[in-house]
């Protein structure tokens, strides 16, 4: 016979005691395994969700509110696939307008789609036809061959705020009848946003899309297939990027000058700058001004006439030259000084007086340069317009003013500048975020077409007009697997149930030892070396560890099944998505097989280990160890110590500390129960000293207690655990709308927060604009900018790197919210200042400190990279942690700083709305319907708050649920001591039987012992529970009650109670250990 | 061969009620081929003194030396080592392993040093079984046969590593008297085939007048006769 035989003997022989230990190790390796497998699900189906939402789309160039020519996407070399797209946005309206949504992503397509979407399903798409997603389909609950009504958001190619951009139209109507149905198989979750949830998608022909914006041929996203890196694509975009891609168009004027103007009236500096360097080049900025009149004469003015420049050569600083009609009209005179009247546009279009004094230095005939059209800039709304009344120039215009003398001035001369001053100064007046000018010249001689073009693919890169190219492929997948990881999350939340089964598997495997106590000390008797039998016990758990190993991975599965339920149903809230598949990866079964038998191998060892340090003559006679003098001190030590560091932190956080940490409760309350834990240990193994008075029943239970210290300790430990960890997850669910009216609060004490689909480009707060619009009153909003972005809430499981930004002004903000952590840049009396800092380099943001630490995976101080639109790289210093709020998924900088990177973005998309409780529906109401088409979608701020906590809750509920698990895991443990202890004692039973005791009375002792230390276990976990939780239980803003704490309780105890008495009562009534105390 | 010099072993915890002194400067010795008895009353120490004997005890206060070499100076390991190759034990319970047959059983004690599967090993093995009227039920286990058999096994694993000393406690302590006339005659009758020296802590006459010497553990001292 070898060792291995020995060992399959043992194995065998002991069989059902070890498939009772091979169970709790299944169940350890399927939580384990399962854990993993959970994990891994998820980043599978993170992973596919972004391979549905992209089709075969690797990379994206656009640029952020840029329209260019559709017609580069067949130009770009390289063998790529490159297909144009129009990304916009739309309300769809279904059933007359019964059925709305809101935010629906709007795709313009044309026949190269295809290699995006990898089948012909997008091709033959008619002018009127749309193909909506699933999801759409759903929730407007349409099919193939209705009829669906879109409002789409009105893009221009001038910046909405730029100056004399007219805002009459913010959306277009398009009806359009559904030909197809997306599925996710077909592209129908397109989306280039790192997000699981699904957006509602309509695609259409792009060339309808362009019809509707007033575009001829314009994209604004390539979406691309390769293998080429971002600059490689970007290298192939340059080569292929032609001046009108930039938005700019050339033309000849009569002056045989060669013009350059832009589609988006002001030129950017990027390419002003450059193509200013071209010798010959004529800077000019025609500006519209309100009047011109003489300086002193409050008479005569001209109304509304344009201004141009000349070389700085020509004018000095404070000179003007006027053509002779001007000054025909003013009365005018060389030396004369004449004052200008214009607007400057404020953040949200509003519009600034100013002025400006000149002295007329010469007064020009109408003719050549001074009577050329081509000087105005290319307005729409006012180039196109026939009269002056016809303006929609974007500014107020006081057609009382206008003249028939300017009437006819227009039908003449149009927009021919009556005025001329330096281009220095005409920079320093009106040159904007924009651009500096509205046109360049050169002479036509010297430039041309090809030289433009040749310059410009050369001088002006794209970057620098805020162009990028996104790998949405590669960002989204390392997204999927960098997000929320949930194998950890699992394990985590599984924590006690793991706990449950391994002391549960120890114990069993005690249980199993103490059977086997004479064998060992047989063993060592007969020569064998410690080692030996070690290796002998070791051998033979790793078979036991590997049954329950085997047993755990099949269970595992049945685990991740039951999780996915219950993900797809009752606690959908944490995944967001039904794209959710099991994914089973052999070697996640290993890993998970692997670490259960590590796990359970150690704890079979450590417990041979403890039986091997006693004495082979104790062993053999049974004499337990008493614990050493040093092990008692220092447990002593360690519990006292632990005591007071519990309570000194408590008595510090509720004394001393402004702000109540939540972290340190849980920590003084960990503390507590290991000190209470070790605490209780010491007092198993104390040495009751007994009076003659105190021998009782009580006495006998005390000692009978210490009869098996580790069982009775396992006991408490279980139970101390359960209660500690369901009674502090009870206590932690907080009441979010209580506290909703502070203006702390996570809601800022703001009534709603709302999101629109089409920007609102106008104060909400300027009464004549609230007039205009008959927008209802006693409300007041905090309007933000926005660019768009990841959403980097609880709510999407994605590893975000580029959350959307929103544009705040800080004055409006203060007072609100409350900061949970800060970098020294974080100016605790105002905070919100902070935000319009000048930091150099960096520019101050602020975040929810939730989406700081789990969204993104940062920390205050960390930075955030973003490419701006002027291509420079926008370095986003997170110096301020929001406590949870409405805010969570956005970074917030100051207007300041949005406006010097994002110099195009217009109107603001997000707000919050402040008012009166009592007014809250009709605010509701009135702004709703006002704002119905720009997809008005405003949800009550605490709702918002409630949504997000709604993660938070499911997650105290899992946990809940597991914790019940593992609770009744700790009740098996508790029944298979208590039935083991039972029949161990069958002699001393069968003792007390004969000297008088009636059956009632032994199960007294008995029922007695076990309830003991249940109660030990409880009071232990009760107490440290509530140390855990005292912010939550002493605020008066929580739901935390004592009959929620107490039904609690007695659940555990009536479960435990339940179990003894069931228990001990069948024990007693067992035939073999009746015979067994007849045979006694 | 083994000399115990001045051994004393107390329990508890000295200064206190419960210390209590079991072996108090006890010295013995046995040679080569020598069989000894040890009686005593209940309590006198007389497995406390087999412990010391056997190595599985280490004394308060004492030497144990071994063919000359002290004890003391071994390491686990090397005692471990010295308990398999020179000692046999037998106790009052025999102590079998339930999930093996007899002949492994009897076999367990060669396992430490490998010599499981020798040849001659295994030989004498089977001879010790026939010789002790057990070799029928070598292949069952210890819950399908009768005490007196068990006990038989116990002695014959106690021989099977051909020991020099046998340790045996109250080897018949546990069986009837007929059994225990049996395996009184079957512990002499292997020993004297092994020539090993014997140490029996026992209470039963008819066994320890087949001793050589006789002593009785008295007030933690060995008194002969």
């Amino acid at each position: 016979m070898g060792k291995l035989a020995y060992i399959i003997k043992s194995f065998r022989h002991y069989f059902m005691a070890n498939l009772l230990v091979a169970l709790g190790v299944a169940i350890s390796t399927a939580v384990i395994t399962g854990g993993l497998i959970i994990g891994d699900s998820i980043t599978y189906s993170l992973e596919q969700t972004t391979h549905y939402r992209l089709g075969k789309t690797t990379h994206a160039i656009s640029s952020n509110g840029r329209f260019f020519r559709q017609e580069i996407a067949n130009e770009m070399q390289g063998g790529l696939d490159v297909a144009p797209a129009f990304i916009s946005e739309a309300v769809a309206v279904a059933g007359g307008g019964e059925k709305r949504a809101n935010s629906v992503q709007v795709v313009g397509v044309d026949g190269s789609f295809e290699k995006i979407a990898g089948s012909n399903f997008y091709s033959g798409l008619k002018k009127n036809e749309v193909i909506i997603s699933q999801n759409l389909a759903e929730k407007l609950e349409v099919t193939v061959g209705n009829s669906l009504l879109f409002r789409v958001k009105k893009d221009g190619l001038v910046p909405h705020n730029a100056p004399f951009v007219s805002d009459g139209e913010t959306h277009v109507s398009y009806r359009a009848t559904i030909k197809a149905i997306a599925t996710e198989n077909k592209l129908g979750r397109f989306s280039l946003k790192n997000a699981q949830a699904a957006p509602y998608n309509v695609f259409m022909p792009i060339g309808r899309v362009n019809e509707l914006m007033g575009f001829e041929g314009k994209a604004n996203t390539l979406l691309i297939h390769s293998e080429l890196d971002e600059s490689q694509l970007l290298q192939i975009f340059q080569e292929a990027w032609k001046p009108a891609d930039a938005n700019l168009v050339e033309r000849e004027t009569g002056n045989r000058e060669y013009e350059i103007y832009s589609e988006r009236v002001f030129i950017e500096d990027a390419i002003s700058h450059n193509l200013g360097k071209v010798p010959g080049a004529d800077m000019i900025l025609t500006y519209f001004v309100n009047s011109i009149g003489k300086e002193g004469n409050t008479g005569v003015k001209t109304p509304y006439s344009f201004v141009s420049t000349l070389p700085n050569d020509v004018l000095n600083e404070n000179q003007i030259i006027i053509n002779q009609w001007l000054a025909n009209d003013l009365k005018a005179r060389k030396g004369d000084t004449l004052k200008l009247a214009y607007f400057t546009m404020g953040p949200l279009r509003k519009l600034l007086n100013d002025s400006s004094l000149f002295v007329v230095k010469d007064i020009k005939p109408m003719e050549g340069k001074f009577a050329d059209g081509s000087l105005m800039p290319s307005l729409p709304g006012m180039s196109d317009a026939g009269d002056c009344d016809e303006w929609e120039a974007g500014i107020p215009i006081d057609l009382e003013l206008i003249r028939d003398k300017d009437e006819d001035y227009w039908d003449t001369y149009k927009g021919v500048p009556k005025a001329f001053i330096s281009q220095s100064v005409a920079h320093k007046l009106w040159a904007n975020r924009f651009g500096n000018y509205t046109s360049i010249r050169f002479d036509g001689q010297s430039f041309n077409k090809e030289k433009l073009e040749s310059f410009f693919g050369e001088h002006i890169h794209p970057t620098s007009l805020g162009f990028f190219a996104d790998p949405v492929k590669k960002r989204g997948l390392t997204a999927a697997q960098n997000g929320v990881d949930f194998s950890q999350l699992f394990i985590g939340l599984s924590f006690f149930i793991l706990a449950a089964a391994i002391i549960l598997s120890i114990l069993l495997y005690l249980l199993h030892l103490e059977s086997r106590y004479t064998q060992i000390g047989t063993l060592d008797t007969l020569g064998f070396k410690h080692a030996q039998i070690r290796s002998l016990f070791t051998i033979e758990g790793l078979f036991i560890s590997i049954c329950g190993a085997l047993l755990g991975s099949g269970l595992a599965i049945t685990y991740t099944e039951l999780v996915f339920s219950a993900l797809n149903g009752l606690w959908v809230d944490i995944v967001r998505t039904n794209v959710l598949f099991i994914y089973i990866k052999p070697a996640t079964l290993l890993l998970g097989f692997i670490i259960s038998i590590l796990i359970s191998v150690g704890v079979f060892t450590w417990a041979v280990n403890k039986k091997l340090k006693q004495q082979a003559s104790n062993v053999q006679r049974k004499i337990t160890q008493q614990e050493k003098k040093w092990v008692a001190g220092f447990k002593k030590g360690i519990a006292i110590l632990f005591l007071g560091l519990s309570v000194l932190v408590v008595s510090w956080q509720l004394a001393l500390s402004e702000i109540q940490n939540a972290g340190m409760f849980f920590m003084a309350g960990g503390l507590m129960l290991i000190s209470l834990l070790l605490i209780f240990h010491g007092f198993l193994f104390s040495n009751p000293h007994l009076k003659k008075h105190l021998f009782n029943i009580s006495y006998l239970t005390r000692n009978n207690l210490k009869r098996n210290r580790g069982r009775s300790f396992s006991i408490v430990i279980l139970f101390a655990l359960a209660t500690f960890l369901v009674v502090s997850t009870g206590a932690n669910k907080q009441d979010i709308f209580s506290k909703a009216h502070e203006k702390t609060s996570g809601t800022g004490s703001f009534l709603f927060f709302v999101k629109s689909t089409v920007p609102v480009l106008f104060d909400l707060n300027d009464p004549q604009k609230r007039l205009e619009e008959g927008l209802p009153g006693g409300f007041k909003a905090v309007q933000f900018r926005k660019v768009d972005g990841d959403d980097a809430s609880c709510l999407n499981l994605n590893r975000i790197t580029n959350p959307a930004i929103l544009g705040a002004d800080p004055t409006h903000l203060e007072g609100h919210f409350s900061f949970v952590k800060g970098s020294e840049e974080l100016n605790l009396q105002t905070p919100w200042q902070s935000l319009n800092q000048d930091l150099g380099n960096v520019t101050p943001a602020i975040a929810d400190q939730t989406v700081i630490q789990w969204g993104l995976g940062l920390k205050i101080g960390d930075t955030l990279f973003y490419q701006n639109e002027i291509g420079d790289t926008l370095k986003l210093k997170l110096i301020g942690g929001l406590a949870p709020s409405i805010f969570q998924g956005y970074v917030i900088i100051g207007n300041q700083h949005f406006l010097e990177n994002y110099p195009s973005s217009s109107g603001s998309s997000v707000f919050l709305i402040d008012g009166d409780e009592k007014q809250k529906q009709v605010i509701s109401e009135g702004l709703g319907l006002n704002f119905r088409d720009y997809g008005w979608e405003a949800v009550e701020a605490p709702q918002r708050l409630a949504e997000f906590y709604s993660v938070t809750n499911t997650y105290l509920s899992i946990f809940l649920a597991l914790g019940a698990l593992g609770l009744i895991l700790g009740t098996i443990g508790l029944a298979v001591i208590l039935s083991r202890s039972i029949l161990e004692r069958k002699d001393e039973i069968a003792l007390m039987q004969a000297i008088g005791f009636k059956n009632i009375q032994v199960f007294k002792i008995i029922v007695m012992e076990y309830s003991f230390l249940l109660a030990a276990g409880i009071f232990i976990g009760l107490l440290a529970a509530v140390l855990a939780t005292l912010p939550s239980i002493l605020s008066p803003n929580t739901d935390v009650s004592l009959q929620t704490i107490l039904l609690l309780i007695a659940i555990i105890i009536s479960n435990g109670l339940l179990w003894i008495a069931l228990l001990t009562k069948t024990s007693l009534n067992n035939k073999e250990l009746i015979a067994n105390l007849k045979r006694e | 061969m083994l000399q115990l010099k001045n051994i004393v072993k107390s329990y508890g915890v000295p200064g206190t009620s419960s210390h209590h002194i079991v072996l108090d400067g006890l010295s013995f010795q046995i040679g080569n081929g020598e069989k000894v008895a040890v009686i005593g009353p209940s309590g006198s120490g007389k497995t406390t003194f087999l412990n010391m004997a056997g190595a599985l005890d280490i004394p308060d206060k004492g030497k144990i030396l071994f063919e000359g070499i002290l004890l003391a100076g071994y390491t686990k390991n090397e005692m471990a080592e010295f308990r398999n190759k020179q000692l046999g034990f037998i106790f009052q319970m025999h102590h079998l392993l339930p999930q093996l047959t007899l002949l492994e059983n009897v076999l367990l004690p060669l396992l430490p040093s490998g010599k499981n599967r020798q040849k001659e090993n295994l030989e004498w093995a089977e001879h010790l079984l026939q010789a002790s009227g057990i070799w029928k039920q070598r292949n069952q286990k210890p819950s399908e046969l009768s005490g007196g058999e068990c006990q038989r096994t116990a002695v014959v694993r106690s021989l099977v590593n051909k020991p020099r000393l046998i340790l045996a406690d109250e080897p018949t302590g546990a069986l009837d008297e007929e059994n225990a006339g049996k395996i009184s005659e079957l512990l002499l009758n292997l020993n004297a085939e092994n020539n090993s020296s014997l140490i029996v802590v026992t209470h039963s006459q008819p066994l320890a007048s087949h001793m050589d010497k006789l002593y009785t553990l008295q007030g933690g001292k060995l008194i002969a006769g």
